[in-house]
């Protein structure tokens, strides 16, 4: 079997070693049932030539690098300019790689659109399933299993606890991501910022607001409450 | 990771994820229904899969063409669905043994179509390893959420959207 390679250790080691060293932590866990069951497959598909160790280190190295500032960019990009908005709405993987940001897992993205009428919120009561090549990796709370059971059940009650209270006019639409879509919400731009540039648009947009538990403030105070 | 650790994994687990990554194991093969027929896949033993609803070919079942990605090509799928977008239906009752995506919350509740969707492996198939071949039909289904929950406390244009595969539906 293939172990991970392991860090070079060639310095002397004469002096005492009764102190700690900061930002070096030791494995005192011991793997998990399902942390040695991944390790023993991937072990098992490198030997049989299937991928590489590099290819996985690779795909991790992706998944790491997503960010809730890509949707961000995605969502400020569709606020001013109202041809890719369509294509946005239209097919939400064609028009994100339109922007560079690949679909590394061949995720079909549907994007909703907040309106005055329709404010949409999304949720995967099956497990986690989250559009991770433009927000990242999800919150803890998305994987919570009270989000979970209770956003289908009672999504208004959760949007309160959010601070996100919408009159009964608009309707709110929740999505179960349970199979084979991924979900993006592209939040109503807020009033005011007509005059802001696209980056600044962006700067805007929080996760959570994408993943539809808030609306978008318009300033940056608002966003962080009084208490900054 | 030594040979006792190893020793110590449920060797179905390794199996199974093995086969669902690609690899050449020896899985049972499952049976499937063919290519771009809309009837669902062979499920013996569970009497609610045969409704005429999906068996039968609706006359005006439309011709639904759309784009698959490729690599470095698109190649365009024509098939065809049993249910149209508006369409009303009820999510079967059923209770498999194993792993499905429909959850208990939305069956025998009824609905309409929103959207078709593109088709996909069986997720009732592949996890038990069976990742490629036939696939079938995924609709995106809207639900008011006075129909999912009786006792609901919102606004009665709430809706709930969901997906679910063609072989969970029948005409209501």
């Amino acid at each position: 079997m293939t172990l991970p390679a392991q860090p070079s250790h060639d310095h002397d080691h004469d002096h005492d070693h009764d102190h700690p060293h900061p930002g070096v932590a030791k494995d005192e866990e011991p793997y998990s049932y399902y942390a040695n069951l991944e390790l023993a497959v991937r072990e098992l598909l490198i030997e049989a030539g299937l991928i590489t160790a590099d290819e996985h280190r690779r795909q991790i190295e992706i998944l790491d690098s997503r960010s809730p500032l890509l949707g961000a960019k995605v969502v400020a990009r569709a606020w001013t300019d109202p041809d890719f908005k369509e294509r946005l709405l239209k097919d939400g993987s064609a028009a994100s790689e339109e922007m560079g940001i690949t679909m590394y897992d061949g995720a079909h993205l549907i994007v909703h659109e907040n309106t005055d009428k329709v404010h949409n919120m999304v949720v995967c009561t099956l497990c986690s399933c989250y559009p991770r090549p433009v927000l990242g990796l999800p919150p803890d709370w998305y994987k919570n299993k009270q989000y979970r059971a209770r956003a289908v059940k009672e999504p208004r009650a959760v949007l309160k606890e959010f601070g996100t209270v919408l009159p009964d006019e608009v309707g709110i639409h929740v999505h179960d991501s349970n199979a084979n879509m991924r979900y993006l919400i592209l939040p109503l731009r807020p009033a005011g910022t007509e005059e802001m540039t696209e980056q600044e648009l962006a700067d805007l947009v929080t996760r959570d607001s994408m993943i539809g538990v808030t609306v978008v403030k318009s300033s940056l105070a608002q966003r962080n409450g009084s208490h900054v | 990771m030594d040979e006792s650790e190893i020793q110590s994994i449920n060797r179905r687990d390794v199996l199974l994820l093995a086969a669902a990554a690609g690899a050449p194991l020896s899985v049972p093969s499952l049976v499937l229904a063919g290519g771009s027929k809309a009837s669902p896949p062979a499920h013996s033993g569970d009497p609610s899969m045969g409704h005429p609803a999906i068996e039968t070919q609706r006359a005006d079942a439309i011709p639904h063409s759309m784009k698959v990605k490729g690599h470095s090509a698109e190649i365009a799928i024509a098939s065809r669905t049993a249910f149209a977008v508006n369409d009303s239906v009820r999510i079967k009752n059923k209770t498999p043994v194993g792993h499905y995506r429909t959850p208990f919350y939305v069956r025998n509740k009824t609905g309409r179509i929103e959207r078709i969707l593109d088709e996909f492996i069986n997720p009732e198939e592949e996890a038990y390893g069976k990742n490629s071949g036939s696939k079938v039909r995924l609709y995106r289904v809207s639900f008011a959420q006075q129909e999912l929950w009786p006792e609901y406390r919102g606004a009665s244009n709430d809706k709930l959207q969901i997906e679910i595969s063609e072989h969970w539906l029948e005409s209501a």
